[in-house]
């Protein structure tokens, strides 16, 4: 009976370990490791990589008046080469003000709106994919680093466990194909472990720069299941957990991928 | 001894048969790069070439062309196509035609080298519909044309996406 | 508003081959695609650039929808003089863009 009671606490123990501290892979590894040559070129070279288009429009938008304020972001931030160092690593985050989960798109919408008095931008069109992938530069070989504390633990639980849960047609969780197979192959793709570092990103695939949320969307669709809005609560609380579990990982914005 | 004859024979004939197995790897490894007599006459792979040369012979030498054997994805594929040219007023490339056999336009760019080049080499980044050859042919000053072609993989993506926000 | 990104190398030695390369954002429309309602989306593609070196065109490239987005174009020519390097480009719908860096020639 006590043996019994014994394993019962330790199942329990288990249970709430992982809870605490979901399986991460070991060792880390960005998609780029997994990419083939092609992309792998695009990318190490920044006047191949296609992305940096987008980075150069978003250092002139930087410094565009916007809206009835007419002021830039460079009014207010100065020169982002300096005043964005980092910042992008620690996102998302809690916004001081509104109490809510914040990812950078959603920042720099907050700016528009509320401080240049100016019509937020479409979640991926070409302007806001230009001014996160600009910021976002200014983080390029930093580590992510996101806290977890009592104001984003709800929102890192959710994550965590849509990431965790089997959706879709396929019956998949994310945690499937990039927890338990990823180096593996997919046809002709090499799985990778499903990390947030490189976004937005150049795809091949689209043609185009992109922001994590299409990415994540893709996943969804890929496992046939609905495809929540970009930048609803369920994508900006699974970019969270990502950022968790992407810990350490160099950012590679504006990063380019298959 | 006799058994020890035995065991040789045996080791003799395993490794033969080792050997023997590594035999079909040969013309496989050959197969890779296709022999140009597997090919199809450049006219017949690209049809829209005869509207460019005219009648005028085309011959498969001069121009190099680097592309992946297997492109990673047909929405872009990197290429660089060398012609061997003095680059001089007298004697240069006039015009270079990248040539796709299936994609829907045939003419993938066409494009015009000077003396002032100086050497004429181009890097680009093409699309291709679907597995097929590319052919590069280069105009010279005196009329002349050469050539060179690639057969290109082209591979899908596992995960079908339906993400575009346009 | 069009972007794009030349390299130029600033200075060069007359007679010395130097690279340029140029990028332009363009989505390269193929006018197969199209739109979430069903809309073909019109062919539209940077169908001609042309570089000039001090006034005359010394490269032109024809382009259609075979060439990937965000067009990508990587060449040479021999430093001849000091001057301007200009790219100008023009897409089906009129569109037109350019781009130039001055480069200074040592004997």
């Amino acid at each position: 009976m006590m043996r019994r009671f014994q394993l019962l606490l330790l199942t329990l123990a288990s249970i709430s370990a992982f809870a605490a501290q979901p399986f991460r892979p070991d060792p880390l590894k960005s998609g780029l490791e997994f990419s083939g040559a092609e992309v792998r070129a695009l990318y190490q070279d920044d006047f191949s990589s296609p992305a940096m288009l987008w980075t150069t429009r978003g250092e002139k938008l930087w410094n565009e008046p916007a809206g009835t304020s007419q002021k830039s972001c460079a009014s207010c931030h100065q020169d982002a080469r300096t005043r964005m160092k980092g910042v992008s690593a620690k996102y998302p985050k809690v916004d001081r003000g509104t109490a809510q989960l914040t990812n950078i798109e959603g920042r720099v919408n907050q700016c528009r709106t509320q401080n240049q008095q100016a019509e937020p931008l479409r979640y991926d069109s070409d302007e806001l994919l230009a001014l996160t992938a600009y910021v976002g530069l200014q983080s390029r070989g930093q580590a992510v680093n996101v806290t977890i504390d009592a104001q984003n633990r709800r929102n890192f639980e959710r994550g965590r466990d849509m990431f965790f849960t089997r959706m879709g047609q396929m019956n998949l969780a994310c945690t499937h194909c990039h927890d338990r197979n990823f180096g593996r192959k997919l046809l002709n793709d090499t799985v990778s472990q499903g990390h947030s570092n490189p976004y937005p990103a150049y795809r091949l695939e689209w043609q185009t720069m992109g922001s994590l949320h299409r990415r994540l969307r893709a996943c969804f669709f890929g496992v046939r299941a609905e495809m929540p809005a970009s930048g609803s609560q369920d994508l900006l609380d699974l970019e969270l957990f990502l950022a968790w579990r992407a810990q350490g990982l160099k950012v590679e914005t504006p990063g380019v991928r298959k | 001894m006799n058994h020890i004859a035995k065991r040789h024979t045996r080791r003799r004939l395993l490794t033969g048969i080792a050997g023997g197995s590594l035999l079909p790897l040969v013309p496989l490894a050959a197969q890779a790069q296709l022999p140009p007599a597997a090919r199809p006459p450049l006219l017949e792979l690209v049809p829209v070439l005869k509207e460019i040369t005219r009648g005028a012979p085309v011959r498969e030498a001069r121009v190099k062309l680097e592309i992946p054997h297997l492109a990673e994805n047909g929405h872009l594929v990197p290429l660089t196509v060398t012609v061997d040219s003095p680059m001089t007023p007298a004697d240069h490339v006039r015009t270079l035609y990248l040539l796709s056999e299936k994609n829907s336009r045939p003419v993938i760019a066409k494009i015009g080298f000077s003396p002032a080049t100086g050497r004429a080499t181009l890097t680009t980044r093409i699309r291709l519909s679907g597995a097929q050859y590319v052919v590069a042919v280069a105009q010279m000053s005196d009329g002349g044309f050469w050539a060179a072609s690639a057969d290109v993989v082209v591979t899908e993506t596992a995960c079908l996406d339906a993400t575009d926000p346009t | 508003m069009t972007v794009a990104r030349i390299l130029v190398p600033p200075t060069a030695k007359r007679g010395e081959l130097v690279e340029l390369r140029i990028a332009i954002q363009h989505p390269m429309e193929t006018g197969f695609r199209m739109d979430n309602n069903g809309k073909v989306i019109p062919k539209n593609t940077v169908h001609t650039l042309l570089c000039r070196y001090n006034g005359s065109e010394v490269f032109r490239a024809e382009m259609g929808s075979g060439i990937a987005a965000n067009p990508y174009l990587q060449f040479y020519i021999i430093a001849q003089d000091s001057g301007n390097i200009e790219f100008s480009w023009v897409d089906d719908r009129g569109e037109k863009g350019a781009a130039s860096s001055p480069i200074t020639v040592t004997a």
